[in-house]
């Protein structure tokens, strides 16, 4: 068994997002500054106060299953699917998954409710007869993919992916699992999820230019897109991954966590809650502010949001705030709720293998004292990478990523 | 079956090995089942909190769920036979909640008025309140703790696996101490199409404050997760039975015990300083460890184990 301070690595990727679906093709678009927002064509709009997503078209078939099969099963669990089986594949684990303890933790925030509009989207009425949710979409993707450790489906809403990669971590170090895949899902471009978040007035308006909506830390930002897709990764122990010479994306350094008891959909004025996260997850990683080399915010485009955000890296960073490059690339991805940690994740990894820092896009006239790679993507070699994700609820996550 | 008394593989006497994972330590339990009509009342006028603690003001349950008022009112329950100076100790103590098909009433009646009034007809609270995460959300707002709070599971298997983030959080270190919070309809509530139940049932929720084993020598009861090699998958988690099953290992522990119709509220109160009246006749479980939950293979279960109550007459 591993002690409580062993390295974790991320030995596997895979993803569904509005940007690709495989990692080169996301790389190429991040580092591209694409947008992948556009008007929402999957179902009409007319009437929604926002009218524009970053969708998920198709969720790809995974090999070995039959196309038609799979494209009846509800979306997200085609997109969990498909990530959790391309992150096993792409770790070299797929075919030996029989012979591992492979445990999968899952940011999934608003299953059931996904679940039920769907069925009565084709006139069902599950909502109504309990007796049709015996199986949650978890179990039946850990079933389906023939994994034997633990499974486990949480939420911290948009702060959720954070979490499942700490449990991860916590399961590899704690031998409750061999291998543990972890991250996160969200198909939330649906009619009453576009409705109940546009009267929310937390969605951006700017219906005309899609692909300039989402803005953060500009002072023209009027709220965030939403984004859909998932990204899981392969987590594993350092001393397993180099014994079997698997190519290592990174470790898993740092994670902190903390609440801020302020409001449930308003971040906390007070920068000081979300700063303990980011500190207890640089403590965990033994790192000190002036050695983080890059920051991925959370920053989702919304007012409030965006600038508590950037008081809080002042407090926890201070002058060194002003040397590291801040990104936000829910600019080009939307903002994918419970899968949003995950896809930054994604992003960090992204800039630590290309040695460029994936651009903010559409910032013209930024509002916070940030040093933020606008526009263009950055030379820059990176190390270590901050990742940050709040959520509803008052819930903050951060995540440290070593190079491995 | 041999006590397990450290980390490490025993074999039981059917010699099926299992290794214990996780541990943790309930020092204080409540278990609260509340009708609608009692949640309306709760949710308009919530109750208050022991001194120290914040005044829960209406309007952050105001559009709660009816799953996060039961569950605020199972924490409540627990604090209050509780150490004050105990209850401050909880500033970052971690909340999970495991809640069983949130949202189910808001739900139908959210898809037919968007048939009937189209976009404007849909609450702008649908995911703010009625969403996973809602819950443990609203627990950390009312209660003013800054720990981390998650919401866990969502279906049938959301005991066991609020159980595993749990003791996986204790065993790590990431919070000192948590509150977790299992709730569900017992039966299933099965709405109409204006939201309203079509049977009865009833809503219930079940607070335990968890913290890592003090001492080798464990004086309350426990949980422990464990990984078996011989299958045994057990039913969905029923919160009366575990409710039952605390109350009981908790008076052979010499635990407190508050009885009222609705409510049943317990602590081990070997802290000194903790009130309630100790029960004159104890009954001995039949045994020391009682499976309660299991993930769908069936090898990975949460069991509930007595206390050494050879210790606890020595202690008590």
């Amino acid at each position: 068994m591993m002690g409580d301070e062993d390295p974790v690595w991320i030995t596997g990727v895979g993803l569904a997002t509005p940007l690709g679906c495989d990692l080169p093709t996301l790389e190429a678009s991040l580092l591209a500054g694409r947008s992948g927002v556009a008007a929402v064509t999957s179902f009409c709009t007319d009437d929604y106060p926002s009218r524009i997503a970053a969708e998920l078209q198709e969720v790809p078939c995974p090999p070995g299953r039959e196309p038609a099969e799979f494209h009846a099963l509800p979306r997200l669990e085609q997109a969990a699917l498909w990530c959790v089986q391309a992150a096993l594949e792409d770790a070299g684990m797929w075919d030996c998954r029989a012979n591992r303890r492979i445990g999968l933790a899952l940011g999934i925030g608003a299953e059931w409710i996904g679940l039920w509009e769907a069925d009565a989207r084709c006139g069902g009425d599950r909502v109504q007869d309990p007796s049709q949710d015996f199986e949650s979409t978890l179990e039946r993707v850990h079933r389906a993919l023939g994994l034997t450790g633990a499974a486990l489906n949480l939420s911290a809403a948009c702060a959720s992916s954070n979490f499942a990669l700490e449990i991860g971590r916590a399961w590899l170090r704690h031998g409750l699992v061999d291998v543990c895949v972890a991250g996160g899902c969200e198909m939330a471009v649906t009619p009453i999820s576009l409705a109940t978040f546009g009267n929310l007035r937390a969605l951006s308006r700017r219906n005309d230019d899609p692909t300039r909506a989402s803005r953060p830390f500009d002072r023209e930002r009027d709220g965030f897109v939403l984004g859909e897709g998932g990204v899981a990764f392969v987590l594993e122990r350092a001393d397993d991954a180099r014994r079997r010479s698997a190519h290592g994306y990174a470790e898993v350094a740092g994670c902190g966590s903390s609440s801020d008891a302020h409001h449930n959909v308003i971040p906390s004025p007070d920068p000081s809650w979300a700063g303990q996260a980011v500190r207890r997850a640089l403590d965990d990683a033994r790192i000190r502010p002036e050695q983080v080399d890059h920051i991925n915010a959370h920053a989702t485009s919304t007012p409030v949001g965006d600038a508590t955000e950037a008081a809080m890296l002042r407090l926890v960073f201070g002058d060194a705030l002003d040397r590291i490059p801040v990104t936000s690339t829910k600019s080009m991805t939307g903002h994918l709720l419970t899968a949003a940690g995950a896809i930054e994740a994604l992003a960090c990894l992204t800039a630590m293998k290309h040695r460029a820092i994936p651009p903010t896009i559409n910032l013209d006239d930024p509002d916070v004292r940030l040093n933020i790679v606008a526009k263009e993507p950055r030379p820059h070699l990176v190390e270590v990478a901050v990742s940050n994700s709040f959520g509803f609820g008052g819930s903050n996550a951060c995540l440290v990523l070593r190079a491995v | 079956m041999t006590p397990n008394r450290a980390m490490g593989s025993v074999l039981t006497r059917s010699e099926i090995r299992r290794e214990l994972v996780l541990r943790a330590e309930v020092r204080a339990h409540a278990f609260c089942r509340m009708t609608r009509d009692q949640i309306s009342s709760a949710r308009r006028k919530p109750g208050n909190l022991p001194d120290g603690w914040p005044t829960i003001q209406p309007s952050v349950v105001r559009n709660s769920e009816d799953q996060t008022i039961a569950s605020l009112e199972a924490v409540q329950a627990t604090l209050r036979c509780m150490e004050e100076s105990e209850a401050r100790c909880f500033q970052q103590w971690g909340i999970l909640v495991s809640s069983r098909f949130l949202g189910r009433s808001h739900v139908v009646v959210a898809l037919d008025r968007f048939q009937s009034d189209g976009v404007w007809g849909v609450s702008p609270h649908l995911i703010p309140h009625h969403a996973l995460h809602s819950p443990s959300g609203t627990l950390s707002l009312a209660l003013g703790v800054h720990g981390p709070n998650l919401g866990i599971g969502g279906g049938l298997s959301s005991g066991f696996e609020g159980f595993l983030t749990a003791l996986t959080w204790l065993k790590a270190g990431i919070v000192p101490g948590l509150w977790l919070v299992l709730s569900g309809w017992s039966p299933e509530f099965v709405p109409d199409r204006e939201g309203k139940p079509l049977g009865d049932c009833e809503c219930q929720a079940l607070a335990l404050v968890l913290v890592p084993p003090t001492s080798t020598k464990i004086h309350r009861p426990y949980f422990e997760v464990v990984a078996c090699d011989s299958p045994v998958p057990t039913p969905p988690l029923e919160l009366t039975v575990l409710a039952a099953l605390l109350d009981q290992r908790s008076l052979d522990a010499g635990g407190a015990s508050r009885i009222s119709r609705d409510l049943v509220v317990h602590a081990g109160h070997l802290d000194s300083g903790i009130p309630g009246p100790h029960s004159s006749s104890r009954t001995h479980p039949r045994s020391r460890a009682h499976t309660i939950a299991s993930d769908a293979s069936g090898r990975l279960r949460v069991e509930l184990v007595s206390p050494d109550l050879h210790h606890v007459k020595e202690v008590g």
